[in-house]
């Protein structure tokens, strides 16, 4: 059977396996819906119940706080007695490094509840809670989060941090945000008469602004999102919360804020990068990183300018496109896109870093597609869509437009879309949305290396010397070093030991193509540096001229960062 | 013949004194001799410790709340002139420039990296001047297990010339036939036969068949700064202000709103030698060396030290990641370095007779300054510099530069040691010698105070040169009966113009902002809140101005905040008369 087959396999398994499950539901040990959205104290408390009802599998920690001083929280599912943490490859899955991007919360928690369930009823579960580590962090930016569920905010606002920032350089901070004049709870839009305006009310649906035909009276224009002078500068809403992008504070192509708007005042300057940045350094198993943002329906890759296109080598580009498409075909809806070439620039990612800094495979999904709601591909956003999307959600994501009497602008109309009006997943598909993106980073868990020995022989040449050979092979797509790893000489080179060192004459790797011979290393026969380490779905050999005597032990030891170590024990014949 | 067992060489390298256990800050002693000597004038700021827990001082002079410039030094712990020059610099414009310092002040960090320094002192291991931080540069698994160091014994790390390397190494050098101090590559089609490769006096002390390739390890803090920062680059460290010693700098200096210019007495100069403009680096977004704009300050502040020195020439100092690059580049106000390393000829000239020293401003004919050693990799790679010479590498850094110093170096009778033979306990017969890496980095100790003396005057012109911002009291035109235009001036005395031209782009120092306190339908003409940005130098003026309805003798108020000048409140009446 090809290596890819066995591939396919492995995952279709996994993913019949879920699919099965979730028609049969699991028993769990705590009751969680995933067709609501939660706040973040919610977040850890329902982690805690989680942890509380599994402490073998589930361990929770607090890797630092967040600038307001909320816990960033990360929980550890593994099973804790089969094998230290850290000789177990590891799948890092967090979300809502922008605040306002809510639903990955949502998707991580859904990750933890299903592993934890599933463990002992679900064997692929079981084996990767055996042999794996998750590693869960379910916001990225809690006080972003927090303030977009408790303050009136836009579909598209507190993605930032909250560190005051003077956006309009006047001396004062973020003292003239948008304002919730009408007290509905969200930031909506403000409409003005105007006989000059641009813009009508559609005749079909009141609710939309459509642009004006010549001729037409009753013209409105946009008078920008509601809000009020707060500075009496003469402007409206030129100075809100925060302004960090959280996602733009990382070490890798890093850009000041003129090139890279939100990039903060240097790379991991604010407290929840740094502290996340610590984890992960602290963590060289972690072989996989998925962090989830909203929205479009994406599974986005590096790298993030067009400079940098050719950083990832084409062996890697083999396995991210192996992925990819098979998110595709998980994620219905959702496409494979490199970041700078498919959506915009971006400097100081995480993603990013992870994948080229740290050489993790790493994917951002962005969650939701409006096509979703429809069912069918071309979501078009025109008056009939909203029509029908307002008949599924009732019309709860929308606020009538109704005057208002502004301080400066005189009678405007106010209303539009409330916060859950676009980016989020409605409430009744949420459940869906998380298992689909559960099972894709599943497949990409169980793409981790895993090692084996394949062949060990030794054969005696005479004068109590013997000819040893080993194969190891890596049955998985991700590679032990991952290419980029390779070529920019990140993180600890795999390295294969023998013991007794005393014993070993001579040692190196046998080429794929000729069996006959291998190349020796020239020192250190006994400890092989391995900066290539096993690549994807591979196999490598090696062999050493050991001097002993027959029923003389060897002991072979592989380790590799983000593959669990292997030993072998072998007698000299 | 002195032949050492294997066993016991290593026995003798595991006794090399890597750790550094006492935190006492080296330059400890000029620090409270600068504060000891000018009793209240100067002030002591800890900003942050080393990773070896030493005390990152700043030493403070001048007026209160003054455009300030800070010097900082010590970066790399080889460069040993940097602090005694930042300190004896400090003590004499107290003493000489007390009028700059009436309106002006001064911060002073001798020294960023004492780790490196307090390290820089012990000459049996190879040090290259960074942190603390290991590195595993010859990815083996194991972090600075086989540094250089002092094979011979005399006290020393030089270069070998290694005539029976390990099978598999060919052979490379010769002596060169015109300077048989110097090794440099056989020419092959002139038929000379190699003799010997060329590699750090090392012991294999790992055993792995290569020799002093995983040196004592350390990140260079002045490729450790944000900008331009070069990713996967040893040297550089994991990341930008991965070091606790930069970032505590770089988030002192963002807490401070009074940093006006910065001096960095380090590798390298851009006082004479400044960056170029008009080149963008690969965002296309931000200039590879200076904005068009500051390159006129840049050229402009040249001439003044050109003048004050007598310097014609000297080693620009790299942009990649450094301290200087950072302080313009995204700190944004004007940032020069001063070259603290060996330059044969400003030295030269330095210690010369008056005379003399006159003739050498004239100008004969001159080489460039000496290119120290780059760090760790350079030094790592076998068969590196020193006392190599012709047929490789840049000619005008290193060939002209090794001259200059090997000239030096008989001149004063020292840096340069004469190959002798060695038995190595691994590889025989060895030659070991060559140019002392200290001698390249340390001006003669002679020339340390007259260094001091040009670096007061470089201060100065800097401190006189710094942005003077300030408004002016209101002023007050009657348009007509209760309407009445007021305007605020703002001034800058200074050379510098309020924010350079890179600040303007990153958007980053703050304005000087004016919000009238009137009703908005009071104000018919001007935005409420007005910001003032950039202020040229040289007596520029920018002004705001509102036109506003009011009575006669009504006075109104303006909230002035600015980073700069702070907060106030400024009343003006309104009146035909007022502020005219």
């Amino acid at each position: 059977m090809s290596s890819r087959k066995l591939f396919s396999l492995v995952v279709s398994s996994v993913l019949v396996a879920s699919t099965a499950s979730a028609q049969q539901p699991l028993p769990s040990k705590v009751d969680i819906a995933f067709n609501r959205f939660y706040p973040y104290d919610e977040v850890l408390d329902i982690l805690k119940r989680i942890q509380a009802a599994y402490p073998d599998l589930v361990k929770l920690e607090s890797i630092g706080q967040s600038l307001e001083g909320r816990d960033l929280v990360v929980a550890t599912l593994t099973n804790q007695k089969s094998g230290a943490e850290l000789d177990k490859p590891a799948m890092w899955i967090d979300a809502n490094v922008h605040g306002n991007e809510i639903q990955g919360t949502e998707v991580v928690l859904y990750t933890a509840h299903f592993l934890t369930r599933a463990y002992g009823q679900i064997d692929e579960i079981t084996k990767l809670l055996d042999s794996k580590v998750v590693y869960l962090l379910p916001s990225q930016n809690p006080d972003g989060r927090t303030y977009w569920f408790e303050a009136p905010n836009t579909s598209s606002s507190s993605r930032s941090g909250v560190r005051p920032v003077d956006s309009d350089d006047d001396g004062l901070f973020d003292e003239d945000p948008p304002n919730d004049l009408d007290g509905d709870g969200s930031i909506t839009m403000m409409w003005k008469a105007d006989p000059d305006g641009d813009f009508v009310r559609d005749e079909e649906d009141p609710r939309n602004f459509r642009r004006a035909r010549k001729g037409e009276t009753n013209r409105y224009r946009m008078a920008g999102m509601e809000g009020v002078d707060d500075d009496g500068d003469g402007q409206i809403n030129e100075d809100g919360k925060g302004g960090d992008d959280l996602n733009r504070n990382w070490p890798s192509d890093w850009q000041p804020n003129h090139i890279q708007f939100g990039a903060a005042v240097y790379p991991l300057s604010q407290p929840e990068p740094r502290a996340i940045a610590g984890f992960i350094v602290a963590h060289p198993n972690i072989a996989g990183v998925q962090s989830y943002h909203n929205a479009g329906g994406m599974i986005l890759r590096g790298p993030g300018a067009d400079y940098l296109d050719g950083t990832y080598p084409q062996a890697d580009v083999a396995v991210y496109d192996e992925l990819g498409k098979l998110g595709e075909r998980i994620l219905p809806y959702y496409r494979y896109m490199v970041i700078w070439k498919d959506l915009y620039t971006v400097h100081g990612g995480f993603v990013n870093w992870t994948a080229e800094q740290l050489g993790i495979l790493s994917f951002t999904n962005e969650l939701w597609n409006d096509s979703k709601m429809y069912q069918r591909d071309g979501a078009t956003q025109d008056t009939d869509e909203a029509l029908t999307r307002d008949r599924m959600l009732l019309g709860q994501t929308f606020k009538d437009y109704a005057e208002f009497d502004h301080p400066t602008l005189g009678k405007v109309l106010i209303g539009g879309d409330n916060k859950w009006g676009s980016r989020v997943t409605p409430a009744f598909l949420l459940e869906e949305e998380c298992h689909r993106n559960f099972a894709f980073t599943m497949a990409h868990a169980d793409a981790m290396p895993v090692l084996s020995w394949k062949r060990s022989e030794a054969k005696e040449l005479g004068n109590g010397l013997y000819a040893v050979t080993v194969q190891i092979e890596n049955e998985k797509a991700i590679p032990t070093r991952m290419r980029i790893a390779v070529d920019r000489k990140i993180g600890a080179p795999d390295i294969l030991t023998v013991a007794p060192a005393g014993a070993v004459v001579a040692g190196g790797a046998i080429s794929r193509f000729d069996d006959t011979s291998f190349d020796p290393v020239r020192y250190e026969p006994a400890r092989l540096v391995l900066e290539d380490g096993v690549g994807s779905k591979a196999k490598r050999s090696f062999r050493f001229l050991v001097r002993g005597k027959s029923g003389d032990e060897l002991k072979f030891d592989y380790v590799a960062e983000k593959a669990t170590d292997r030993e072998l024990s072998l007698r000299l014949p | 013949m002195l032949i050492l067992s294997f066993t016991s060489v290593l026995a003798a390298c595991a006794a090399w004194p890597i750790p550094v256990d006492d935190p006492v800050d080296p330059f400890a002693a000029a620090i409270e001799r600068v504060l000891a000597g000018n009793g209240e004038k100067v002030t002591r700021i800890e900003i942050g410790k080393t990773a070896g827990g030493r005390p990152l001082t700043v030493l403070r002079a001048g007026a209160k709340d003054a455009p300030a410039l800070l010097v900082v030094s010590g970066l790399d712990g080889r460069l040993k002139a940097g602090p005694e020059i930042a300190c004896l610099a400090l003590e004499r414009l107290l003493g000489k420039h007390a009028d700059l310092l009436a309106d002006h002040a001064i911060y002073v960090l001798p020294c960023l990296n004492g780790d490196a320094a307090a390290r820089a002192a012990d000459s049996q291991i190879l040090d290259v001047g960074g942190t603390l931080r290991p590195r595993d540069d010859d990815r083996d698994g194991r972090t600075d297990e086989d540094s250089p160091g002092d094979v011979n014994g005399d006290g020393k790390i030089g270069w070998m010339r290694v005539m029976n390397p390990p099978v598999g190494t060919p052979l490379t050098d010769i002596a060169d036939p015109d300077d048989p101090r110097r090794s440099r590559a056989a020419d092959r089609a002139k038929g000379e036969v190699p003799a010997f490769v060329v590699w750090r006096e090392s012991l294999d002390r790992d055993g792995d068949g290569r020799y002093g390739e995983d040196a004592l390890g350390g990140v260079d803090l002045d490729r450790n700064f944000p900008h331009q920062y070069v990713e996967r680059d040893a040297r550089s460290g994991p990341s930008a202000l991965s070091e606790g010693e930069s970032r505590a700098l770089v988030d002192w200096m963002l807490s401070r709103s009074d940093i006006e210019a910065v001096l960095v007495l380090g590798n390298g100069d851009t006082l004479i030698e400044p960056w170029e403009a008009g080149k963008m680096d690969v965002t296309k977004r931000a200039p590879a060396g200076l904005e068009k704009a500051d390159h006129a300050l840049a050229l402009e502040i040249k001439k003044r030290v050109e003048t004050a020195t007598g310097w014609k020439k000297g080693r620009q100092a790299s942009v990649e990641g450094s301290l200087v690059g950072y302080a313009y580049g995204q700190y944004g106000v004007p940032a020069f370095s001063f070259d603290v390393t060996r330059n044969p000829e400003r030295d030269r000239a330095l210690l010369a007779p008056p005379a003399e020293a006159g003739a050498a401003k004239e100008g004969e004919e001159k080489k460039d300054a000496a290119k120290p050693e780059e760090g760790k990799d350079g030094e790592k790679k076998e068969g590196g510099k020193g006392a190599k010479s012709a047929g490789k590498g840049d000619k005008k850094g290193g060939d002209d530069a090794e001259a200059q110093l090997l000239s030096a170096a008989e001149q004063e009778g020292q840096g340069f040691t004469p190959f002798q033979p060695f038995a190595h306990p691994t590889l025989g017969s060895v030659e070991i010698g060559g140019l002392d890496d200290s001698f390249a980095l340390t001006p003669p100790a002679a020339a340390v105070s007259p260094l001091a003396d040009q670096a007061v005057e470089v201060a100065a012109i800097l401190l006189a040169a710094l942005p003077k911002v300030s408004y002016g009291k209101p002023t007050v035109e009657k348009l007509s009966d209760g309407v009445y235009r007021v305007r605020i001036d703002v001034r800058n005395d200074g050379f510098f113009p309020s924010l350079t031209a890179i600040a303007e782009k990153l958007r980053r120092r703050g304005s000087l902002a004016f919000q009238l306190e009137l009703p908005r339908e009071r104000v018919p003409a001007g935005r409420l809140t007005q910001l003032v940005r950039s202020v040229k130098g040289g007596g520029g003026i920018e002004a705001v101005e509102w036109v506003v309805l009011g009575t006669e003798g009504e006075s109104i108020s303006i909230d002035v905040r600015s980073p700069r000048t702070g907060a106030a409140v400024v009343n003006v009446k309104l009146s035909a008369e007022a502020g005219r």
